[in-house]
């Protein structure tokens, strides 16, 4: 029986790979093709690669607020 | 994931990216690999647009190969601003590329539409940099050096100092505008000794720097009318009359 190719895309081992992207932008058919596999495909994905992930995000948000905690009275003394 | 890689993959096929909408799509990936990876993105995409530059001027090649590498060029320039370091390393070699790519653009015999195109997005991409007065001294030295020097050829410097000067004139902060007035002496001596002197026929497009440069002061303009007039009865002369005419002294 033949599978659906969506979920067989889905289930690929190493899906996120280069490779695997660049094959996919080779077999766009047109160059019209070719630019929504970049919109839609490579711009969200390495705008997703350039964030850091959100629990480490989480992590670096909450020791600012601890490191400000134990900041030193004279720091916050403007006067 | 590296940058690299995307990179090595991408900028040699600049032949297939023929179509707008496939360009800004590149344009998008550019902006993202940039912000993504700066040193690697920077140092991998001006090899590989030095590669480029140096295949496609070595024989003809389709004018949208031209025009594709130009986007990327001043694409490149534009997201090189971000950062003085990066901008002071790479804006010699953009500036020579960016030159070199549009003298192909305007080249004799191409459309008119990838002509105005190429302007369009020079001019854009140059005025982008004029716009951020951080680095305004460093990019307009940079400019000058290179056209005033042996950096491209002198029809391309000419275009090129033609687009300067234009937009420097037509920016709100006037900096750029006072540094173009400084070096209008060399840049005179450019016109007259290069352009003006050249041995071979003027492309028509060269005008376009001719008339730009002559903008950047009204007052003086007849001082330089003058001298060009001068230069060109004096060519015209030598070139229509034999040496022996032009050595009677009956003429």
């Amino acid at each position: 029986m033949a599978e659906d190719p969506g979920s067989l895309q889905q289930q690929m081992p190493g899906a996120e790979d280069l490779p695997y992207r660049l094959e996919i932008y080779e077999r766009a058919p047109s160059e019209h093709a070719k630019a929504v596999v970049l919109n839609e495909k490579w711009v969200p994905w390495i705008r997703k690669k350039g964030r850091p992930p959100k629990l480490i995000s989480a992590a670096q948000g909450l020791l600012q607020h601890i490191s400000l905690l134990f900041l030193p009275c004279s720091a916050l003394d403007t006067g | 994931m590296n940058a690299l890689n995307i990179l090595d993959f991408f900028i040699p096929k600049y032949a297939a990216f023929q179509s707008r909408i496939l360009l800004a799509a590149s344009r998008s990936l550019l902006r993202e690999l940039y912000f993504l990876d700066k040193p690697i993105f920077l140092s991998a995409i001006v090899r590989n647009l030095d590669s480029a530059v140096v295949r496609v001027s070595l024989k003809p090649n389709a004018p949208s190969n031209y025009f594709t590498l130009l986007t990327w060029v001043n694409e490149t320039l534009i997201l090189a601003c971000n950062d003085q370091e990066d901008f002071t390393k790479y804006v010699k070699d953009l500036i020579r590329y960016q030159a070199t790519l549009l003298q192909h653009c305007l080249e004799e015999g191409r459309k008119r539409g990838i002509k105005s195109a190429a302007l369009r997005n020079t001019k854009a991409a140059t005025r982008a940099v004029l716009r951020d007065t951080e680095y305004i001294e460093t990019a307009i030295q940079s400019y000058l050096s290179i056209f005033l020097g042996s950096g491209v050829s002198p029809f391309a410097a000419g275009v090129e100092l033609g687009i300067l000067a234009g937009i420097s004139k037509q920016l709100v902060d006037k900096t750029a505008s006072v540094l173009i007035e400084q070096s209008k002496g060399p840049i005179y001596e450019f016109f007259i000794k290069d352009i003006i002197g050249s041995k071979v026929r003027i492309p028509q497009y060269v005008m376009v720097g001719l008339f730009c440069i002559i903008l950047i002061d009204r007052t003086n303009f007849n001082g330089f009318s003058q001298d060009l007039q001068l230069e060109r009865t004096w060519r015209e002369y030598y070139s229509q009359r034999s040496l022996a005419a032009f050595l009677d002294p009956r003429n």
